[in-house]
């Protein structure tokens, strides 16, 4: 009796002794771009992510990604993971040995052109794969717009990044008219902003725009490119909203999650750049890539599970139909049945018609030149004179070789040179 | 051990509670509000300043600008180093503590811009965008304009992501200030303990004085006065409580009532007597509360009321083992009794 009275203390005092509870691992922290729907859907994924570490996520979402993943490594607490759209940003991060190289299997997904081949500390490593990819050459319209005589609907605000609606513009004109090789070579800043083809692209677009009155340059600079809300602040799309008497749309994939239910249709956005027609079948792409920041191997772990075949199942599953992700070499991964038209009409160019795929050039160049080009579209928007544009490319010229210059003194390091690769590899 | 473990636990508990509150989550609130607060009144300063068109080109933002903008700049860092948010919420905050840094770049530009009112105004409008989902446009009454927070998967602003902090963290300090199960369980298992030790030493003493012809066991009456604690205890744990009850609408307050404008107006007219809706007044509210919700000298004394039971049972089951041998030696047959 008095033994099991002392168990039975002995048990009433284990209770009551403090910190005797179970030891909580902190939970991993991803940082995303992704924001509203997406980032929901992200975020759901991530949470039945069966990954077999015990370990719990915390993501968060933001547009401002730069400024936040620079104050977390200024405060030397970066995240366990960081999805980026950006491959210039990757690799100065990469350059000033932030990142981790990633795990062998995973660094096997590093598809081209999403993750191309980067030389840090005279080493060949893979820092970052795409989870997610876009498709950019794309022109969206209502059914039975006439294509002769295009007018266009622009809405360049968004937030800390306002100004990348009209960067596409001016990437994907240089794209089919220059070629993916000159494309490549300005977007890794081995081309002069002066070059006649980067100014016939800013030209090409000014004219496509055509002329605009000044409530309509005003309209377009401040309205988002997801267009006006609604009444239960839905964003219409640009096709959609009021005071925009436009009837196409240049914008990528993803947009399609405001025209769901829509009667709209897409197409390849090559049949209105006054491109060359051998570079017809060339399309920009974009990415959201992830990288790994911390040395817990949960970090390398959670990238691995995310880039799989059963990631992007689970993934795909979790998301609306309106914002469900596509994925880099969807080989063997076809549209779910329930993919609507629109969705299986974009699987279908990037799998079959597409012949080149190039990444993002604003989104491979470093950050600052990023961001010049974003503010430097918004001025030329403004006013599309050729006064302004001389001056434009002048000063993205200077902020160039400003870039690279302080990236090109280090003989170990080589940053991307080509960009551009054919669908799968 | 059971009676001073589970007094030293639901004490610990309300003593943790109240300096989570006081240290931690109070002032991160605090910080909240008034980096909120001061993003809007630099928000309306700025379009205030560059509606003045080439003016502003000159003189510049306000000096009200600049300081606000610092003043919220440093608000957020001292809620970062407060202590009071879980790593997802030091992760939001690090957001937006970048959205501000983008937020002002976009001023910036637009002040760069001041001439040309349609790249100004559109600029104004993207840092707008970053500050507010919803903007409702300012009256002639208020110069503010409004900013309802919106919540699930459309928060994305600035307001939006310290609207949400603020009220998880309202949550947590409203969770904190109840009375949890887990305390009531203690207070009523160490109440229960604390009764049946008393009364067993009672009836020891008792025992020892009427076969033993002891009248004051010296272990026994110093394993007792860890007892004479127990009233101070319960009034320190009671006052505890009850300031916490009072923290929480002061805290409702910060996040509800506080505007830029009763802010503007404490600052510009600093000796009209206290505004209750003012941040600062809220601040030394919620502190005074706080600070006298407690009995200063028992400041540190809650991780020792286990050790200190300890000490105790270990005296009492030393001296009863003690008078144990004694008696068993007394009442064996042929002794002397």
């Amino acid at each position: 009796m008095s033994r099991l009275l002392r168990v039975l203390l002995a048990v009433c005092l284990l209770a009551l002794v403090p910190g005797c509870g179970t030891d909580t691992r902190a939970p991993l922290v991803v940082l995303g771009p992704w924001t509203g729907e997406e980032g929901k859907a992200f975020e759901a994924a991530l949470d039945k992510l069966d990954d077999g570490t015990g370990r719990t996520y915390t993501y968060e979402g933001t547009r401002s990604l730069r400024e936040t993943l620079v104050s977390q490594l200024e405060a030397d607490d970066p995240p366990d993971v960081a999805v980026l759209n950006s491959i210039g940003e990757l690799t100065e991060y990469a350059r000033r040995d932030k990142l981790r190289p990633l795990a062998e299997e995973t660094a096997e997904r590093a598809y081209p052109p999403w993750a191309p081949t980067l030389l840090v500390d005279s080493k060949r490593r893979t820092y970052w794969v795409p989870l997610k990819i876009d498709l950019k050459s794309l022109v969206w319209s209502k059914r039975g717009a006439p294509s002769d005589h295009p007018t266009w609907c622009v809405g360049l605000a968004s937030q800390a990044t306002s100004g990348w609606p009209a960067t596409d513009w001016i990437e994907d004109l240089l794209l089919h008219q220059a070629g993916p090789t000159l494309y490549s070579d300005w977007a890794t800043g081995r081309l002069e902003w002066r070059d006649p083809a980067v100014e016939r692209a800013w030209t090409t677009w000014a004219q496509l725009l055509g002329k605009r009155s000044p409530a309509s340059v005003e309209r377009s600079l401040t309205t988002s490119f997801e267009g006006t809300s609604d009444r239960r602040g839905q964003p219409r799309g640009l096709l959609d909203s009021p005071g925009f008497t436009c009837t196409h749309e240049h914008q990528s994939a993803f947009i399609r999650y405001v025209y769901a239910g829509d009667d709209v249709t897409v197409e390849p956005s090559a049949g209105y750049l006054h491109g060359q027609s051998q570079y017809r079948d060339a399309f920009e792409v974009a990415g959201d890539m992830a990288a790994v920041f911390s040395d817990d191997p949960d970090a390398q772990e959670l990238v691995e599970r995310l880039s799989s075949p059963v990631g992007r199942e689970r993934w795909r599953a979790e998301a609306d139909p309106a914002v469900r992700p596509l994925f880099p070499d969807s080989a063997g991964l076809s549209p779910p049945a329930s993919a609507t038209p629109i969705e299986r009409q974009i699987d279908s160019l990037l799998t079959s018609r597409a012949r080149t795929l190039c990444f993002d050039a604003s989104d491979t160049m470093p950050p600052e030149l990023r961001d010049a080009f974003h503010r430097a579209v918004l001025e030329f928007f403004r006013e599309p004179t050729q006064r302004e544009l001389t001056s434009l490319l002048g000063q993205l010229e200077t902020v160039r070789t400003q870039a690279n210059a302080e990236s090109g003194t280090d003989r170990t390091f080589r940053p991307p040179e080509y960009i551009c690769a054919r669908p799968g590899g | 051990m059971v009676a001073f473990g589970a007094l030293g636990w639901a004490y610990a508990g309300v003593r943790g509670d109240s300096a989570y509150i006081r240290d931690r989550a109070a002032p991160a609130l605090v910080d909240l509000a008034d980096a909120r607060a001061s993003l809007l009144i630099a928000q309306s300063e700025a379009e205030r300043n560059l509606d003045e068109g080439r003016a502003a080109e000159l003189s510049g933002l306000s000096e009200r600008y600049r300081t606000r903008v610092a003043r919220a700049t440093q608000s957020l860092n001292q809620v970062t180093r407060s202590g009071a948010l879980t790593v997802a919420e030091e992760q939001e905050l690090r957001v937006v503590s970048a959205l501000v840094v983008d937020y002002t770049g976009w001023i910036g530009r637009a002040q760069g811009h001041a001439t040309d009112a349609v790249l100004r105004d559109a600029e104004l409008t993207y840092a707008r965008s970053m500050l507010c989902s919803q903007t409702v446009a300012a009256t002639g009454k208020d110069p503010y304009p409004k900013c309802p927070a919106a919540t699930g998967s459309a928060a994305t602003s600035i307001v939006d992501r310290v609207t949400a902090l603020e009220r998880r963290l309202r949550e947590r300090l409203a969770d904190r200030a109840a009375w949890g199960a887990g305390t009531i369980t203690a207070a009523v298992v160490a109440t229960i303990a604390l009764v049946l030790l008393a009364a067993g030493l009672w009836r020891t003493v008792s025992f020892l004085r009427r076969r033993f012809r002891i009248r004051l066991s010296i272990p026994l009456a110093a394993a007792a006065l860890p007892l004479l604690a127990v009233p101070f205890l319960t009034a320190d744990a009671l006052l505890a409580l009850h300031a916490q009850h009072d923290a929480v609408p002061v805290a409702d307050a910060l996040a509800e009532r506080t505007s830029p404008r009763t802010e503007t107006v404490a600052e510009e007219r600093p000796f009209a007597g206290p505004d209750p809706r003012a941040i600062e007044t809220l601040q030394v509210r919620i502190d005074a509360d706080l600070a006298d919700g407690r009995l200063a000298f028992l400041d540190g004394v809650a991780p020792f009321v286990f050790p200190t039971g300890l000490a105790a049972a270990a005296l009492i089951a030393g001296a009863l083992h003690t008078y144990r041998r004694e008696y068993l030696v007394v009442t064996r047959p042929g002794a002397v009794s």
